[in-house]
C-alpha cells in the first residue's frame, strides 16, 4: 500500500490519466481509505474540471479556409517551389548585390566571393558550412578535427529564413557524432539557440571514436528541421593541436 | 487521385498521410481537406495561446500556409497533425515575444486582483460561482507562454503528455513539470489560497 506523499504526487498524473493501470488502482484503493488524500483529489479534480470549463472550442470563421487556400494558392503561382529553394536564395542574393555593385557587376562579385570563400574553407582550421533552403538557415562554424576523449566546441547560427535572416530564437539544436558512413549515432550536445538565434555548444568528444567520422548537427524542430551532416577527423589531442597550430601558420 | 466530389465512407476516411502524399504531388484540394479537418483545433490553440487581444485566425490561417509550403519537406511516415501544431506553437512563441513587450501586464495583474476570490474562501462555494469559468480564463491568460500552450493543449486538446511533448519538443519531464508549476498558480489565483499538498511527480 502506497504512503500518503506518495499517492498526492501521483493525483495529476492520476487525473491526467497518464498512471499507469496498477498505479491508478493504488490510488483508487488509497482514497476509499483515506480522507484527507480524498479531499485533495477532489480539490484537484475541481480545477482541473474548472481549467477544461474556461477553455472552450468555438469554431473557425467561416471565411478560414477560403483565406489558408487563396494563400496557398498564391503560393503556387509564385513560384513557391520554381526552381527549387536554393535557386530562389541565389536569386534574392542576385538581386541584393546588383543593388549595391550593379546590375552588371552582381555575377563576377560572387563568383569571385564563392572563390574565397572556397579557398578560406580549404585553408582554414575552420570550415564554414552552408546550407541555404526555402526556409529557415543555419550555419555551422566548426572544427574538421576533434580530439579524441577532449572538450571541443562548434558554434550554430540559425535564421527564420534566408529572406529577412531574422534570427531564429530558442530553436532546439542537437549534435550527434558516428563513425563514418555506419554505427550508431551518438548525441553529443543537446540544447537551443539564444535570442541571437546562435549556440556556443561545448561536448565532450568520445574517447572510443577515431578517425574519419560524421558530426551531424540538426536545428529546429520536427517542422523546420534542417540537418547538416559534415566529415570530421577525431584525432588524438596532441596532434589535432599540432595540426591546428600548422593551420594557422 | 482523390475523389473530391464523393463523402468518403467511414473506416475508409483518406489518412493524413494519403492527402499529403497528393499535396506533394501538387494538389491543392488535398491541402483543403487538411485544412477542413484540422482548423478547429489549430484554430483554437492559437486562440488560447496568444489571449483575446491577438489575431488567432490569421495566425492559425499562417501555419497552415506555411505548412504547405513545406509540404514537401514532410517526411513520409511523420504524422502531420504534431507537425501543424508546432508550427502553429512556434508562430504563437514568435508573436508573443513580439507583443510581449507593449503588453501592459500591469494591467492583467489588476484585472486578475479585482476577479480574485476573497481568502480562506471555500473552494466548493468557489467552484459553483458564475465568474470562476472568467477568473480561470484571466489566470491562464496571465501564465507564462509556455506553460499556457501545455495547459490549453492538455486542457482544450485533452491530449496526452506525450503528444505534448512532440508537439513542443520537449521532454516529457518537462510537460509534466509545466503543469504542474501552471496549476499551482492557477489555484492560488482562483480560489485565493494556497494550492493543495500535491508533491512532486512520481
Amino acid at each position: 500500500m502506497s504512503s500518503c506523499p506518495q499517492i498526492l504526487a501521483r493525483l495529476h498524473r492520476y487525473l491526467d490519466g497518464e498512471l499507469q493501470d496498477l498505479h491508478a488502482h493504488e490510488v483508487n484503493l488509497h482514497v476509499a481509505h483515506c480522507a484527507s488524500c480524498a479531499a485533495e483529489l477532489e480539490k484537484l479534480r475541481a480545477l482541473h474540471r474548472s481549467t477544461e470549463g474556461a477553455l472552450r472550442n468555438e469554431a473557425a470563421p467561416p471565411e478560414f479556409d477560403t483565406g489558408v487556400l487563396q494563400a496557398v494558392q498564391r503560393f503556387k503561382e509564385g513560384g513557391g517551389y520554381g526552381g527549387g529553394p536554393f535557386a530562389m536564395a541565389m536569386r534574392r542574393l542576385h538581386d541584393f548585390i546588383s543593388s549595391i555593385v550593379g546590375p552588371g557587376f552582381a555575377r563576377p562579385f560572387i563568383l569571385v566571393a564563392v572563390g574565397c570563400l572556397a579557398l578560406f574553407s580549404t585553408y582554414g582550421a575552420y570550415e564554414n558550412v552552408f546550407h541555404r533552403s526555402s526556409g529557415p538557415q543555419t550555419v555551422v562554424l566548426a572544427q574538421t578535427t576533434l580530439p579524441q576523449g577532449e572538450s571541443a566546441s562548434l558554434r550554430v547560427l540559425t535564421y527564420q529564413d534566408a529572406k529577412t535572416q531574422a534570427p531564429l530564437p530558442d530553436a532546439p539544436v542537437s549534435i550527434q557524432i558516428r563513425s563514418n558512413s555506419a554505427g550508431e549515432w551518438q548525441q553529443l550536445y543537446k540544447g537551443s539557440t539564444n535570442q541571437w538565434g546562435t549556440v556556443d555548444a561545448r561536448f565532450q568528444v568520445p574517447s572510443h571514436f577515431q578517425g574519419d567520422c560524421q558530426l551531424q548537427v540538426l536545428t529546429g524542430t520536427a517542422a523546420t528541421a534542417t540537418v547538416l551532416t559534415c566529415p570530421v577527423k577525431v584525432m588524438n589531442p596532441r596532434e589535432c593541436l599540432e595540426l591546428n597550430r600548422a593551420a594557422r601558420r | 487521385m482523390l475523389a473530391f466530389d464523393l463523402q468518403p465512407m467511414p473506416g475508409f476516411i483518406d489518412s493524413d498521410s494519403a492527402l499529403i502524399q497528393d499535396c506533394q504531388a501538387g494538389s491543392v484540394e488535398a491541402f483543403g481537406v487538411l485544412v477542413s479537418r484540422h482548423r478547429d483545433g489549430v484554430y483554437n490553440f492559437v486562440r488560447h495561446t496568444i489571449g483575446p487581444n491577438g489575431d488567432a485566425q490569421d495566425i492559425a490561417q499562417e501555419a497552415f500556409v506555411r505548412a504547405y509550403a513545406s509540404i514537401h519537406r514532410f517526411r513520409d511516415g511523420a504524422r502531420f497533425e504534431p507537425w501543424l501544431y508546432t508550427i502553429a506553437a512556434n508562430l504563437c512563441r514568435s508573436h508573443l515575444r513580439q507583443v510581449g513587450r507593449r503588453r501592459d501586464r500591469t494591467d492583467a495583474d489588476q484585472n486578475l486582483e479585482s476577479l480574485a476570490a476573497p481568502p480562506n474562501c471555500d473552494p466548493a462555494y468557489v467552484v459553483e460561482r458564475q465568474d470562476e469559468h472568467r477568473r480561470m480564463l484571466a489566470a491562464i491568460q496571465s501564465l507564462p507562454a509556455d506553460q499556457r500552450m501545455v495547459v490549453v493543449l492538455r486542457h482544450l486538446q485533452e491530449r496526452s503528455y506525450n503528444q505534448i511533448a512532440e508537439i513542443l519538443d520537449i521532454p516529457v519531464t518537462t510537460v509534466e513539470h509545466r503543469l504542474r508549476a501552471a496549476r499551482t498558480v492557477l489555484w492560488k489565483q482562483v480560489y485565493g489560497e494556497m494550492p493543495p499538498r500535491h508533491g512532486r511527480g512520481a
